[in-house]
């Protein structure tokens, strides 16, 4: 065969750098992702689009429970919901009142609705953002989704483009708790299980391996035993104030772990986060 | 071949499979149409036009992707731009036949390489560094997909070939193109 010498050599490099550069050592050339964005911005509106017509929403392990209760049960609770919304109502316009008295009501920090453009053109769970300026973003910055959901952490902040590596990918950790809905009463309650770190599964959803069976389920406390649609959301040290208690999915499955005494649980956000078509970033004022 | 309406296509496909992401996946897998262009050029082009070309394209779609060195998707395009450059001249190159087989063939060989890679890399040269090597799964579904999905791009291409400027094939000494 008679290739050429400067493609051999080309070919050579890259099988070099394939194997012996550091895994994250390309990142800081990989900021060429703004550049797509004409095409692949309007391909993805569209897509989303064409998806949310076609493709039926898988609904959360929480509302498929929901979705089983009597008409009776439903009509209660909007009563007790319309209630508490009335109380909670008065309530936000007294509290406005007085910071507007005390002449605080402009906050420090505000939020901002970024675009997603497209995604990672690897087999990571990663998402391209388009944050306009880029004033105040900076890798590790926690990103969110409507309506108080973490999406993930922005990994590469590039000229006019980051990335945002979702809570589903592999190897993603958070530490966070459990919290149980009461539909009925309109709160929420922290359960008494200890902390726990939950990692990416690379396949939408993520996992926490090695639950001990009596912390999942407390001999003699039934009602405080982990179940399917229980949410796990985030206490993690490692992250700011603003997102704690930002939800990270709800509990899909419990099955047994291969060790015995121990149970394997997984979560699925309350979305396919790949097919997000807005995120939230905190901007500094 | 000529370059600019080669580098138009590039941008096109990679933003659009860049666009395309988290959509109209199967099994977490999604077609691979950088993969398919890589095709489209390695099956008309000269050789060393359609190597170059492949390797561009491998290159490009390496800075779009994160946690993975750059060279892997160079290396791996080149490799199969070879394969299907070698099948030339014993392929018809616009049946449709040609094209899923390509397409199927090409998807396999990328995802061998990249799962092969992803197991020396990350579970052996970088082990430390406890990155997540890809599922073998995606990558054999995605092959699949793209396979699947071949005859409607290639047909597409191939109705904009002249703009490429391929020479046709008795222009080149022994067959060659």
């Amino acid at each position: 065969m008679r290739f050429n010498r400067i493609l051999l050599s080309l070919m050579a490099l890259a099988a070099i750098s394939a194997l012996a550069m550091p895994p994250m050592m390309g990142d800081s050339i990989r900021k060429i992702s703004i550049l797509f964005m004409p095409i692949s911005s309007p391909v993805r509106r569209i897509a989303g689009s064409v998806d949310s017509r076609i493709v039926k929403p898988i609904p959360t392990p929480s509302a498929e429970i929901n979705a089983r209760r009597t008409a009776a049960q439903l009509q209660d609770d909007n009563e007790t919901l319309k209630y508490q919304v009335q109380f909670l109502d008065d309530e936000n316009k007294r509290l406005h009142a007085k910071l507007d008295a005390l002449g605080k009501l402009e906050s420090k920090t505000a939020v901002r609705m970024v675009p997603v453009v497209g995604g990672d053109l690897g087999t990571q769970q990663v998402l391209i953002l388009q944050p306009g300026s880029g004033d105040g973003v900076t890798s590790n910055m926690p990103v969110v989704y409507l309506p108080r959901n973490l999406a993930g952490k922005l990994e590469v902040v590039g000229l006019g483009a980051a990335r945002v590596r979702l809570i589903s990918d592999r190897n993603f950790t958070v530490t966070g708790i459990f919290q149980r809905e009461h539909k009925d009463l309109g709160r929420f309650q922290d359960m008494p299980q200890p902390l726990k770190t939950m990692e990416g599964m690379g396949k939408g959803k993520m996992v926490i391996r090695s639950v001990k069976k009596e912390e999942a389920a407390p001999p003699g406390h039934p009602e405080l035993s982990l179940a399917v649609g229980d949410q796990f959301v985030v206490r993690d040290k490692d992250l700011p104030e603003e997102v704690q208690g930002y939800k990270l999915g709800e509990i899909e499955s419990i099955s047994d772990s291969k060790q015995p005494q121990f149970v394997t649980i997984v979560l699925r956000p309350d979305q396919d986060l790949m097919k997000l078509r807005e995120v939230i970033l905190p901007a500094k004022k | 071949m000529r370059f600019f309406p080669f580098f138009i296509l590039a941008y096109v496909a990679l933003s659009v499979q860049v666009g395309l992401t988290g959509y109209g996946s199967i099994y977490q897998a999604r077609p691979n149409l950088v993969l398919l262009v890589a095709i489209f050029i390695a099956v008309n082009a000269h050789r060393d036009a359609a190597l170059l070309g492949c390797f561009l394209l491998g290159f490009a779609q390496d800075l779009l992707t994160s946690q993975s060195p750059l060279g892997l998707n160079a290396l791996s395009y080149s490799l199969i731009g070879i394969l299907v450059i070698n099948t030339q001249e014993i392929v018809y190159s616009d049946h449709f036949l040609t094209h899923i087989s390509l397409g199927l063939l090409s998807g396999l060989v990328y995802a061998f390489l990249i799962y092969a890679h992803g197991w020396i890399y990350y579970s052996l040269l970088h082990a430390s560094a406890k990155m997540a090597r890809p599922f073998v799964g995606p990558l054999v579904v995605s092959a699949f997909y793209t396979a699947g999905l071949a005859p409607f791009v290639l047909a597409l291409l191939r109705k904009m070939k002249r703009i490429f400027g391929f020479r046709p094939l008795r222009s080149h000494g022994n067959g060659r193109r």
